[in-house]
């Protein structure tokens, strides 16, 4: 039988996303559907679930709670409002850390470039867990940081760094910068610098130059980047548990506790609930609100 | 005519100097001592071979560039230390460089959103501007959905809006096509005419630089080789470089054996003897000596020399038709020199036996054949 060319290709099309189509079906949307469906069904007594409808699971973190057993209590409510914030304090702080690097990255020699971004990505080559705990080193007491700042005579007693907000917010910046480099770093490359000239020549100002064409062609790589930084960051649990010890913990940390330790699930799906539809919105949220002066064909490319 | 220029010069360098380094740690001079100026209303062409300084000449003049020392005045400031976004020039980039994310109408008038211009004038102020080069209509559509010869025009409408006492082009048309190319020269030709500004129009297409400019600045390492209208430079080249560089030429090296009043008699380095013009040489000097192919006639057999003609025999050796000419390749016989030569079709036709390998007797206006030194 002879196909023709469009049918051929349709063909070729179908067959390379088949193997991607089946093992994101198999390994994220069946998690995902069993997670969704435990986040509603009642808790076990040892564990596991029960398999009736339970509304109670939301109800302890949004407002109702199960009155027989327990009072409404805002402690998880905090917990994940505080994470929230930690994540977007981090999506800044990425943010403000890598604009202008990738900037002055951009303009160098290639040869420069190629070693920087390998600095830049140089982190992954090392586990995140012995990364971390290279920062209680840093951080702790008599750590690296405390000596130098000693040393230098800044400070006459070390530094209550370790086990804090702060340490908590440098680990989650560190280990986001590379992600929030990248995109902006892609994007920043792209922009054709004769477009600042043409600006210049036409008169604007560097702030001008800046707010009018630098800013909105870099503006996918940011909204890019901040959406990779915030989603990770809002589930993190090995950073506050590794550098907040036991003062600081965010929603994930809370999650992992709720699986491991209370086992209880579907409290802990119910939360894990929580964070993806917070992405979700926030996500949508951001890329209407951004991109809204594109507004024609132009779609973001995350 | 040129003190005239000078007095109310728009754009006045003297001894510019520019120098950049090079990869191996060396330094180049992009502009070596360059001294210019561009009158009111007058269409000025840098024209000169790829890396010859014509493109850091306008943008020293734009202001993306400083200069090492020398000094830039415009409209009788001087320009030292003024950013480009304060110099009353504008530019046409080579790449065109429109803003992506505007549409035609943001781009257009994008220099009037800079300066605080509010939004009814400026619609206004785009639409006249797009009218100028026929572009109404287009405001709203992205550069991405134009084509190159639109694109050019929008980024011409964006670089004249502002009223600029002086435009800089910078290879505006090298990316269009030969047709195309041919109706926008004219098109620039007449806009600066309505206009009444002073352009700048860098470019590497002698053609091209010869059809627009009422002066031609030609350039090479830096350094001005000669600057004249179109005509003095491709009739009476400065220097060898020069006639190489505009136009085709045959180049002949050559004694002067000869003057009597405004001919002399010249001796090549082949052999040949030619007659041409008395131009400041004194029998005994080495110069080189010029010929266009077009200076070239067919002689048919029998027929007499022209006035004021000189002739010339050679050999056949290759023929292309180009439509209206024929462009021949021959070997001067003696002296065995390849020439160039183009003739009329008409006036091929009126001779017989054309064909490689014949021998043709070639003569040349005697006028024409200029003297050039270095």
């Amino acid at each position: 039988m002879e196909r023709s060319l469009a049918s051929r290709r349709r063909f070729l099309l179908y067959g390379l996303l088949a193997p991607v189509t089946l093992f994101l079906g198999v390994f994220f949307l069946g998690p995902l559907s069993i997670m969704a469906l435990f986040s509603l069904l009642e808790p076990g007594l040892y564990g596991g679930v029960e398999w009736n409808f339970y509304h109670w699971n939301f109800g302890r973190i949004l407002g109702w709670a199960d009155g027989l057993i327990e009072e409404y209590d805002p402690v998880y409510m905090g917990i994940f409002l505080h994470s929230l914030e930690l994540a977007l304090l981090t999506v800044v702080l990425t943010l403000v850390a890598c604009y202008p690097v990738a900037f002055w990255i951009s303009r160098l020699p290639d040869r420069w470039k190629s070693f920087f971004l390998f600095l830049i990505t140089l982190p992954f080559f090392a586990s995140l867990i012995v990364r971390l705990y290279a920062w209680v080193m840093i951080l702790k007491p008599s750590g690296a940081l405390n000596q130098v700042l000693q040393f230098l005579g800044l400070i006459d007693v070390p530094l209550e760094i370790i086990f804090t907000e702060r340490a908590v917010i440098t680990g989650m910046v560190y280990v986001m910068v590379p992600f929030m480099f990248l995109p902006i770093y892609a994007s920043v490359e792209k922009l054709d610098r004769s477009l600042l000239e043409a600006s210049h020549d036409l008169g604007a100002t560097r702030t001008q130059t800046f707010l009018r064409v630098i800013l909105p062609l870099t503006l996918p790589g940011i909204v890019g980047g901040s959406i990779i930084v915030f989603i990770p960051s809002l589930g993190n649990f090995i950073v506050p548990e590794v550098l907040g010890g036991a003062k600081v913990m965010m929603i994930g940390n809370l999650v992992e506790q709720q699986f491991l330790y209370a086992r209880n699930w579907p409290f802990g799906a119910a939360l894990a609930m929580m964070i993806m539809a917070t992405v979700l919105l926030f996500m949508m949220a951001y890329v209407t609100l951004v991109l809204r002066r594109g507004d024609d064909d132009k779609s973001v490319t995350v | 005519m040129t003190q005239e220029l000078q007095a109310d010069a728009l754009v006045r360098l003297d001894s510019a100097v520019k120098r950049f380094r090079t990869p191996e740690g060396g330094s180049v001079s992009a502009l070596d001592h360059v001294d210019l100026t561009v009158g009111q209303n007058e269409f000025v062409t840098l024209l000169g071979p790829s890396g010859c300084g014509k493109t850091t000449l306008l943008r020293c003049i734009s202001g993306f560039e400083d200069l090492d020392s020398g000094a830039l005045q415009i409209a009788g400031r001087a320009m030292a230390g003024v950013p480009a976004h304060r110099r009353p020039v504008n530019t046409v980039f080579q790449n065109y460089a429109l803003f992506p994310h505007m549409n035609v109408e943001a781009n257009v008038g994008y220099s009037l959103a800079v300066a605080g211009i509010g939004r009814d004038e400026r619609r206004r102020r785009v639409r006249e501007a797009l009218a100028l080069v026929n572009l109404e209509g287009m405001e709203r559509r992205k550069p991405t959905q134009l084509s190159g010869g639109q694109q050019q025009r929008v980024a011409l409408a964006r670089a004249i809006i502002a009223k600029p006492q002086i435009l800089l082009l910078d290879e505006p048309l090298s990316a269009l096509d030969r047709k195309l190319r041919q109706s926008m020269q004219l098109e620039l030709k007449n806009l600066q005419n309505e206009l009444g500004i002073s352009f700048v129009f860098v470019t590497h297409d002698q053609e091209e630089a010869l059809t627009m400019s009422d002066r031609v600045v030609v350039l090479d390492e830096g350094r001005i080789r000669q600057i004249g209208t179109p005509t003095e430079v491709y009739h009476r080249p400065a220097s060898v470089f020069v006639a190489q560089f505009i136009g085709e030429s045959n180049i002949f090296a050559a004694r002067v054996t000869t003057v009597d009043g405004d001919e002399a008699r010249f001796e090549t380095a082949e052999g040949l003897s030619l007659i041409g013009r008395a131009e400041g040489v004194a029998p005994g000097d080495q110069v080189s000596l010029l010929l266009r192919p077009e200076n070239f006639d067919l002689l048919a057999e029998g027929q007499t020399l022209g006035p004021r003609a000189a002739a010339l025999d050679a050999k056949l050796e290759q023929e292309l038709f180009l439509g209206t000419d024929y462009h021949l390749i021959v070997r001067t016989q003696p002296g065995d020199k390849t020439l160039k030569v183009t003739v009329r079709d008409a006036d091929r036709e009126s001779v017989s036996g054309i064909a490689p390998g014949a021998t043709l007797r070639l003569q040349y206006s005697r006028h024409r054949l200029h003297p050039l030194r270095g």
